[in-house]
């Protein structure tokens, strides 16, 4: 159970840091549409991390 | 001996007389504004905390206008048009509250010590326990805040001006205080004032609405409170610096707000009492005091008097409405999604006022069924409507400058 929880919680913060990856390093040498769809893409990846890390802390009380 | 004019003993009604007579009239009616704020807020009709300074203020700034030279009139209360930095010097030796909107209004800082605040009080918790329910909730309740943009648009408004007031629908003041100040500063006194009037509203307004689109048979499901899970303390602390740091790095402009939120939740989860206290009590007392009492001073007639107002206004109710809408379905999502097993009125809880979208939610669910308790639910929906609120406003303020 808690090696389930570590497990989620890496994941969500290496998602949800590897989003911002995509926005404030990948996302900069493009132009156009591209960087608006690496962007999207970035935020909604840094989103998801953080919703997966919330999975992290369930448990029965 | 000398002729002593009447005039130049009352000067606030020398000066009602010696200027332009719109300008009188805004006075006048501002006065009596300021004096129904502060009967409203002392029946608790509308938020005393905020309304009794700001009312105070509104109706004593239109009264005490004088003359401060032969041709021009003013106050010696604040000047929130000054950026020339001798001028400011200068006039914050004159004007009593100048002192304390430069330092701590005009650059957000009260905003973010309310935020600290709010994070001291939240239960950051019910979001972990509910991710779900409380996210989707809280995104579906920012339809304002993401509708009235292009609605404003439409209307005339410039960019950063809608994305303002917009954020009236994320229905969190010290936000809309911010997002104003930083995107469009000549029309922050009119937009923060027509948010707080409505935020305060929403404890009347929004049961009619929950009434009208809720059932009684839904508004009663009594929800099972035996599946909340615990979250522990150490768990808040590492979620609160991990989701700061990430919405930081995405949100540069905006990480005085996600700092002093998570920072306030930290504070309260580590269990530093003498912080505690100091947060929740002087540093939330004293800013919610003074931004009331500034807010109120800023609505001096000249200052205030925008031909944009009426669209403000007009866009500011919208925008609740809509984000109160959009929390219902949210909550009726999350009804179809559980199978009849949540109740939809927890909904209007993603409307991130903390706490009054909460006790509104509570309350109508105990008149349709008196032993529904909805509130853990509520709590989840109510903190993460902060959480997308200060997103959103992230977001506007990074991305609406850069918009052509």
């Amino acid at each position: 159970m808690i090696k389930k929880r570590i497990i989620y919680w890496v994941a969500g913060t290496s998602l949800a840091f590897g989003g911002v990856l995509v926005v404030r390093v990948m996302s900069q040498p493009l132009s156009g549409s591209s960087k608006l769809y690496a962007l999207i893409a970035g935020y909604t990846i840094s989103i998801l991390g953080l919703f997966l890390i919330t999975l992290g802390t369930r448990r029965k009380g | 001996m000398n002729d002593i004019s009447i005039i130049s003993i009352f000067q606030g009604i020398a000066t009602l007389a010696a200027g332009d007579t719109s300008i009188a009239i805004a006075r006048i009616v501002l006065i009596l504004l300021g004096i129904a704020l502060v009967y409203l807020g002392a029946k608790n009709i509308l938020e005393p905390l905020i309304m009794i300074p700001m009312g105070f203020g509104m109706a004593t700034v239109n009264a005490a206008v004088l003359f401060l030279s032969a041709k021009t009139m003013g106050t010696i209360f604040v000047d929130p048009m000054i950026s020339d930095p001798a001028q400011l010097m200068n006039i914050m030796q004159i004007d009593f509250l100048q002192p304390i909107y430069t330092f701590t209004f005009s650059n957000g800082l009260i905003a973010c010590f309310i935020f600290m605040g709010i994070g001291v009080m939240t239960e950051v918790g019910y979001v972990l326990a509910n991710p779900f329910s409380s996210m989707l909730i809280a995104i579906c309740a920012e339809l304002g805040t993401v509708l009235t943009f292009p609605i404003a648009v439409a209307m005339g408004l410039s960019y950063n001006e809608a994305a303002s007031i917009a954020m009236v629908g994320g229905a969190d003041g010290p936000m809309v205080l911010y997002t104003s100040l930083m995107l469009a500063k000549d029309l922050f006194v009119p937009i923060t004032i027509v948010a707080y009037l409505y935020l305060s509203l929403t404890y009347g307004g929004y049961p009619y609405l929950i009434r009208l689109l809720v059932p009684k048979r839904l508004r009663g499901i009594q929800m099972d409170l035996s599946k909340i899970p615990n979250v522990t303390p150490g768990e808040k602390i590492a979620f609160s610096i991990i989701t700061c740091t990430v919405l930081s790095l995405l949100f540069p402009v905006a990480a005085p707000l996600f700092m002093s939120f998570f920072l306030g939740v930290t504070v309260k989860e580590a269990g530093l009492k003498h912080y505690i206290s100091f947060i929740e009590g002087p540093l939330l007392y004293g800013s919610t005091f003074f931004l009331g009492l500034l807010l109120g001073v800023l609505c001096e007639a000249n200052t205030i008097m925008n031909p944009k107002i009426l669209i403000l206004l007009v866009l500011g109710i919208l925008s609740l409405l809509l984000s109160g809408i959009g929390g219902i379905i949210g909550g009726y999502l999350m009804y179809f999604i559980s199978k009849g097993r949540f109740n939809p009125v927890v909904g209007i809880a993603g409307v991130s006022c903390i706490p009054t979208t909460l006790k509104v939610a509570q309350k109508e669910v105990t008149q349709a069924n008196q032993y529904a308790i909805i509130i853990p639910y509520a709590i989840g929906a109510n903190i993460s409507g902060v959480i997308t609120s200060a997103i959103l406003a992230g977001i506007y303020v990074t991305i609406v400058p850069v918009l052509k």
